[in-house]
């Protein structure tokens, strides 16, 4: 019980929920454009493997993320060529998307690394920990707060940008019409498909440093498949979150929770597979603890008809 | 997304899938060529490795059996306008269901032992669809990502199991005890080695192909699938409806599971299948969700694979090439169609304004 109720699960608990809330955002922005893409799964782990790469060749995380993120981008781009100019079945290419990305990550690995399985290095650079001297000094802060990934304390950051950016400028503006409304926004003279695609990058890009968190965070390594079902948990962030930046946030928390708890206790004596299935268990109830609610019931139906479109 | 007309639809789904075929083969030649292999000797290697003997066709036939069912089970509940993407875990259950009708029920002749063996990995396949369906209907708890947390529960549980209460002392964790004999597919063609799992996936083609184009509940789904507004206005309960479509899907994604445990593996092992599940969801849309086309595009699949094993060993080229390049079969015909759709769009937005 000490195991599961300590600060380092606290820490944990922040350390896992910044992948699901950059990629909770992710899925907000293009679920606000009105395009569920469920190919965030697919553009995380592409992130995750191209940080490797780029920190592997350059030594440098930077090129690491610059990598993650004009990958993921890239994939995002497709996703949006398909979707928006082609006008494809936003399930079909999602799930194409993420075969390919799984597809893809394995064949590189073994073509460029000539493994299988998990590739790690020493010339991998992680990235930046940050340290704020005075909150060592109080006991249990520090080991809550300090020394995590610089995308533990960005992705705080940019749960703010979002909410002032979604709710406060004309960008957010479009940003929400281009989903609630489409045709009051080309009235107004904005090109829909523009904001769309503005909005598929965003979604690329934050996929792209989530994955790039994952692989250069911490483990240094990258995994087949390494990813697990993250993009998905956070369509789930995305809905028990209300849709809603600090929602979003608040949902990768107790998600992050489930999977620092999953992580601190699998040497407990209680077979693994029973801890792993946390976070997954957790985001099935979570989904049917947000059913209840009209709100979510009716953009249920409003995310049906886009998806069956 | 199936035409009134089947044989026109048949037609149409071939010629749509081999055009895909020539223009994602090129695709696959340029990234070998970039890789440092040379295209010809890899695409031939991978055709002699697919069907360049007996062996290799056996090889063939024998592995398109689980990943026919796998596909059937996402076209019926891509048909019927639900999305179980929940395959992979209902295959495990399957599976696992399988083994252990196998190995603990002793004593019965085969003409029981084996059906009732197939018919538990269909029910426990069943089962694992029924909850999300049921959240679904219920609930609205959106399927596709009910199905994908449903594929880690229930592939870890499958794993809890195999790796404590029903584990083979004498083998390596994660591994059960054989089926018995009697609960083994038998063969078609002894002297070879032909199981009879193909014979089993063409019956099981007929049967969604019959249900489909035939039965009432078929029709419903079709309706539902193709148009949700229509069907309600029209009085079809479409809740009713979807469930048992994922039910059937359930049980077809099982029964992929049963028949690889009672016709190659004979153990249930965590390691089992590599994916049989997902690919499913390949082989349907592959085949635009047509049993018929499902049947082939599962036989095209295998090859494919088998192949590109042959091809990895000859020219060092790895085997998810073939991942990479079927993605990108799925992602062209999402363009193709789309090709033909934006054209008839086209008339229809002068009256219509495009939304």
């Amino acid at each position: 019980m000490e195991i599961v109720f300590s600060f380092d699960t606290l820490a944990a608990t922040l350390r896992m929920a910044a992948p699901l809330t950059l990629v909770g955002l992710a899925g907000l922005i293009s679920l606000q454009t009105g395009d569920l893409n469920i190919a965030l799964e697919g553009m995380m782990l592409v992130g995750a493997f191209f940080a490797v790469l780029g920190s592997y060749l350059f030594e440098s995380a930077l090129v690491g993320v610059l990598f993650a993120v004009t990958a993921a981008m890239l994939l995002a781009s497709v996703f949006a060529f398909f979707v928006i100019n082609l006008r494809s079945d936003v399930f079909v290419v999602g799930i194409a998307l993420n075969i390919l990305a799984s597809g893809l990550t394995i064949f590189l690995l073994r073509f460029l690394f000539q493994v299988r399985g998990s590739f790690s290095s020493p010339r991998i650079v992680a990235l930046p920990r940050f340290n704020v001297p005075f909150l060592e000094q109080i006991p249990g802060l520090g080991t809550v707060l300090n020394n995590h990934s610089f995308f533990v304390y960005f992705s705080w950051i940019l749960v703010g940008v979002f909410w002032l950016v979604i709710y406060r400028t004309r960008l957010g503006l479009y940003l929400r019409a281009a989903g609630e409304h489409p045709k009051a926004l080309k009235t107004a003279g904005v090109s829909v498909r523009r904001i769309r695609w503005i909005a598929s990058f965003v979604c690329g890009a934050l996929c792209g440093l989530a994955g790039a968190h994952l692989s250069l965070g911490y483990l240094l390594l990258f995994v087949e498949n390494m990813s697990a079902g993250r993009g998905f948990i956070a369509l789930a962030v995305v809905i028990f979150g209300g849709t809603n930046p600090l929602g979003v946030w608040f949902a990768s928390l107790l998600f992050g929770l489930a999977e620092g708890i999953s992580l601190r206790t699998q040497n407990l004596g209680i077979p693994s597979e029973f801890m792993l299935m946390l976070p997954y268990l957790t985001t099935l109830v979570a989904l049917v603890l947000r059913s209840g609610r009209k709100r979510y019931a009716r953009r249920f139906v409003a995310q049906e008809s886009s998806l069956s479109a | 997304m199936v035409l009134p007309d089947a044989r026109n639809s048949i037609l149409r789904s071939l010629t749509i899938s081999v055009g895909i075929v020539v223009m994602a083969l090129a695709a696959g030649a340029i990234i070998m060529w970039g890789v440092g292999a040379s295209p010809a000797l890899a695409y031939q290697a991978l055709f002699e490795y697919a069907l360049g003997d007996w062996e290799a066709v056996i090889n063939v036939v024998t592995r398109a059996a689980p990943l026919i069912l796998s596909g059937l089970a996402v076209a019926v509940a891509f048909t019927a306008g639900i999305y179980n993407l929940g395959g992979e875990g209902q295959f495990f259950l399957g599976a696992f269901a399988a083994a252990w009708a196998g190995f603990t029920v002793r004593g019965l002749p085969s003409w029981i032992h084996l059906p009732l063996t197939l018919a538990l990995a269909a029910l426990a396949g069943m089962g694992g669809a029924f909850l999300p369906a049921w959240l679904k209907i219920r609930l609205g708890v959106n399927e596709i990502i009910s199905t994908i947390m449903f594929n880690f529960v229930y592939v870890l549980f499958t794993g809890y199991l195999a790796n404590y209460p029903f584990r083979d002392p004498g083998r390596y964790s994660g591994v059960t005890f054989p089926v018995a004999a009697s609960a083994r597919l038998p063969f078609l063609e002894s002297a070879h080695g032909i199981n009879a799992g193909i014979l089993f996936a063409f019956l099981c083609t007929i049967l969604v192909f019959w249900i489909m184009k035939y039965a009432n509940l078929g029709y419903r789904w079709k309706i539902i699938g193709l148009n949700p507004r229509f069907a309600r206005y029209g009085g079809l309960k479409a809740g009713r409806a979807q469930l048992y479509a994922m039910l059937v899907s359930g049980a077809l994604a099982g029964l992929a599971g049963g028949v690889i445990i009672t016709g190659t593996q004979f153990r249930f092992s965590v390691f089992l299948g590599s994916g049989v599940g997902w690919d499913g969801i390949l082989i349907s849309l592959l085949a635009q969700d047509h049993p018929i086309g499902v049947f082939l595009a599962g036989i095209l699949f295998a090859a494919v694979k088998t192949g590109s094993l042959g091809m990895e060993q000859v020219t060092k080229v790895p085997s998810e090439l073939t991942a990479v390049l079927l993605a990108l079969f799925i992602l062209l015909v999402a363009g193709r169609r789309l090709i033909a759709l934006m054209v008839s769009r086209r008339q229809k937005t002068i009256v219509q304004e495009e939304s």
